[in-house]
């Protein structure tokens, strides 16, 4: 269970940070840097699996002369956020209790 | 740069097909490219890999994500897990029960491939004999069929047999692999 949400959390930062906009290998590790310490040959893995179950897709885009893979969230990729944070709203209210 | 990604490349082609070496590699080169642009030296970056850790992390990802659809695939993926396996010290008790397992998968080959051979040599011994032995048309074609029919028996037993394996081996694999991704995601967030 436990490891289930770690690979659950990963994978809803890198879809996170596709949500605001298509995003490319390096901007995605610079941009979760911010929130958790993510190697690339940690996303690596992560962003093949999303894609793999079709929560994201691909296409190449030329930039100063060579490709820059962009890595866009699909609808699939949409819904699995949207599940996590319909799960965690009860996680959040287990924590609420915890506190009061 | 180009020696790096060369290294990488040699090393990944001991255990990947190429198609899963190109993406690899043109991740890493695109990250390198994308860093050196950013003013980092090629030395700072290169040093940042651990190239070892890479190339085990692409590895156990690529083989439990592969399709085992084909016998390429399927006897591929075996021998790495199996070597996955039996190099990782908690997972060496299952690793010894995919050794058995595999024991007991190609002795059930072996026994097929046995059947098969002995009823092919069966069948032209009691070919021969059936002519050597003074029958009538009636009771020679009459044996005869009962041979094919017998022989034919064997070989769909065989082929069961073969199939049986491999189902086995599918089902043993998507079992270890859902074992073996668990602890993949914890060393992820290491």
């Amino acid at each position: 269970m436990k490891q289930q949400v770690k690979k659950g959390v990963l994978e809803i930062f890198v879809l996170a940070i596709l949500m605001k906009e298509d995003s490319y290998g390096y901007k995605i590790v610079s941009d979760l840097s911010q929130y958790i310490e993510m190697s690339e040959s940690t996303l690596y893995p992560i962003l093949r699996r999303l894609e793999k179950q079709d929560e994201l897709s691909t296409y190449n885009e030329l930039y100063q002369g060579r490709n820059r893979k962009y890595y866009q969230i699909t609808t699939k990729g949409k819904k699995h956020i949207q599940d996590f944070m319909d799960e965690w709203e009860d996680v959040r209210k287990i924590y609420d209790i915890l506190m009061k | 740069m180009n020696a790096w990604l060369k290294e990488l490349e040699t090393l990944l082609k001991k255990k990947l097909y190429q198609d899963e070496v190109e993406e690899i590699i043109s991740f890493y080169q695109e990250m390198i490219e994308e860093r050196l642009e950013k003013g980092e030296s090629i030395d700072q970056i290169l040093a940042s890999y651990d190239m070892k850790k890479i190339v085990k992390d692409v590895t156990l990802d690529s083989v439990l994500k592969r399709d085992l659809g084909s016998y390429k695939n399927l006897s591929k993926s075996t021998k790495q897990i199996l070597l996955l396996l039996i190099s990782t010290p908690l997972l060496l008790p299952l690793g010894i029960v995919y050794i058995a397992f595999i024991i007991t998968a190609f002795s059930l080959l072996i026994a097929g491939i046995a059947v098969s051979i002995s009823g092919i040599f069966g069948l032209i011994i009691y070919i021969i004999d059936l002519f050597q032995a003074d029958l009538s048309f009636i009771d020679f074609t009459g044996i005869l069929g009962i041979g094919i029919f017998s022989f034919s028996l064997l070989l769909l037993v065989s082929l069961y047999l073969a199939k049986i394996v491999e189902v086995m081996f599918k089902v043993l694999l998507k079992w270890i692999t859902k074992f073996i991704k668990k602890g993949v995601t914890s060393r992820e967030m290491d």
